[in-house]
């Protein structure tokens, strides 16, 4: 496949880390690639190295061997990262600014104009029902409510991928049901989306695309229904495979 | 400048300005310096030098907190709590977010000085005006005081390039704080130390232990040359090429500690 098709590309990706002495080491040989326009769900038990691959993508760790190229660069690069919008796990902000000096900041180290800016802000802010608070500081916001303003970061310059590290988590039912339709609308607009999470249901409804991920190793990456052998359910057969693994 | 370091810059001073412990220290200095008023008439003479000492005090106290608590909080936090992924998932080089956050820190410390000085001066004029023994010191020149605020200033700036170096190199907040308040009293007292030994009046030490001293004087700032109020407060004349090398030593002192600083940070694993 070109690179230019896969704007995630991973080949043989390899990382460790001390625990004191010794060296433990999280991703076995990784190799994987997002096509363009997919919506492509890491599952994996927790520790199982997903937030990992993720930091190694977006550069803040780099692995000891193997190629991350982001549409076809190093992540190392910071003009690799201008189309990308990247949800971290719980995401964390300067608490004494607010929503929408965070979001003019975002959209301008990405290239976009003050006036661009404001005019998707409130737009995005809106879509995530948010805007009430858009002069408030980050501070005074609930678990949930930083959650979609991190999504908003990530999605204010309109990015062709977005990469969610558990962009479920703190998010009440109406929250998770906002999510999934901005998920699916993004998909009908032809973005690609990578993202991780421990809820299997969320996988099966949204993804073209799944990687299953334990103790490092990649078990499976291939189609949804691909997934499902024998009839089994989505979770039995993430168990099995889980289990299957953990005996061999 | 980079669009890149101008942005941190610019939310780096929005989140110094509004951080709380920035509020208490500079509420703290006021309440130094209308204590100050006070103070001065405790003095029987030499008001003017008084005056003087205890201003730039509060300048250095108020400053150094700023650098500890502020400098050093902002960027371990980043760091630690993996705030900075807020910006580094943007287009900008780690190089970028360095060299911006200290900007912005080191505009924060300007402001932060610029109004303990100006109100300093102020209460020392309303001082003159309310207290009859209190006087200007002995050939009082604006020019030797601003040059005075600018060079504590400039300490001030090689001080937070320490904090950043030491943010990035250890893993804890505290840690850092430890090594740059060692630093800073390391920086200001072995000059002295060292004064006080060559002239063998007071203490005696073998000369291998002197010449190790004056190794690490290499290796240590010497915070105490930026410390000018000497000649403002007796109103001697400035030496000027002791200025001037002073200054190129504070500027290259910081741009090697940014450079090993950058150095580190590039190779840290966010995690």
């Amino acid at each position: 496949m070109n690179l230019i098709d896969s704007p995630i590309h991973l080949h043989s990706v390899e990382k460790s880390f001390m625990q004191g002495f010794s060296c433990h080491k999280i991703l076995h040989g990784i190799s994987l690639s997002i096509h363009v326009g997919e919506v492509f769900g890491f599952i994996g038990p927790n520790g199982a190295g997903k937030s990992t691959l993720i930091n190694s993508i977006m550069g803040f760790i780099q692995p000891e061997s193997g190629e991350v190229l982001i549409n076809g660069v190093a992540p190392s690069v910071p003009q690799s990262r201008k189309y990308i919008g990247y949800l971290p796990e719980g995401p964390r902000f300067y608490e004494r600014l607010t929503a929408a000096e965070l979001l003019l900041f975002g959209g301008r180290a990405s290239g976009m104009s003050k006036a661009k800016v404001c005019e998707a802000m409130d737009l995005l802010l809106d879509k995530l029902e948010i805007l009430n608070a858009k002069d408030r500081v980050i501070g005074t916001y609930s678990k949930g409510m930083k959650q979609r303003l991190g999504l908003a970061l990530s999605l204010i310059h309109d990015p062709a991928t977005l990469i969610l590290d558990e962009p479920m988590s703190g998010l009440d039912p109406i929250g998770r049901n906002l999510l999934k339709n901005i998920i699916l609308d993004l998909k009908a607009r032809g973005k690609t989306i990578f993202f991780s999470t421990h809820i299997l249901n969320d996988v099966e409804t949204l993804c073209d695309r799944i990687g299953l991920i334990h103790q490092g190793r990649m078990l499976y990456c291939g189609d949804v229904k691909g997934f499902k052998e024998n009839g089994m359910g989505f979770e039995d057969r993430f168990m099995q495979l889980i289990s299957t693994a953990g005996n061999g | 400048m980079s669009n890149g370091i101008s942005l941190v810059a610019a939310i780096t001073i929005k989140e110094g300005l509004r951080n709380r412990a920035m509020q208490g220290i500079l509420a703290i200095a006021v309440l130094l310096c209308l204590a100050y008023i006070t103070i001065i008439p405790m003095f029987a003479f030499d008001t003017g030098k008084v005056a003087v000492d205890l201003g730039s005090a509060f300048v250095t106290v108020a400053g150094l907190a700023i650098v500890i608590f502020l400098g050093i909080a902002l960027l371990t936090k980043d760091i630690h709590q993996r705030t900075v992924c807020m910006i580094l998932s943007r287009p900008i080089s780690r190089t970028d977010y360095v060299i911006g956050k200290y900007c912005g820190l080191a505009v924060t410390v300007l402001l932060a000085v610029l109004m303990i000085a100006g109100l300093t001066i102020f209460t020392s004029w309303i001082g003159t005006k309310l207290i009859l023994e209190m006087k200007p010191p002995r050939n009082f020149s604006w020019g030797v005081l601003s040059i005075s605020v600018f060079f504590q200033y400039l300490s001030l700036l090689l001080l937070m390039a320490v904090a950043f170096f030491f943010a990035c190199l250890t893993t804890s907040e505290y840690l850092s704080m430890l090594f740059t308040v060692g630093i800073y009293v390391i920086g200001n007292s072995l000059e002295t130390i060292i004064a006080v030994i060559q002239e063998g009046q007071y203490v005696k030490v073998g000369p291998a232990y002197l010449a190790i001293l004056k190794a690490v004087a290499w290796i240590f700032p010497n915070l105490s040359a930026f410390d000018l109020k000497v000649y403002l407060s007796y109103g001697l004349p400035l030496p000027w090429s002791q200025v001037g090398w002073t200054a190129a030593y504070g500027i290259c002192y910081i741009s090697l500690l940014a450079v090993a600083t950058l150095w580190i940070f590039k190779r840290k694993e966010i995690t």
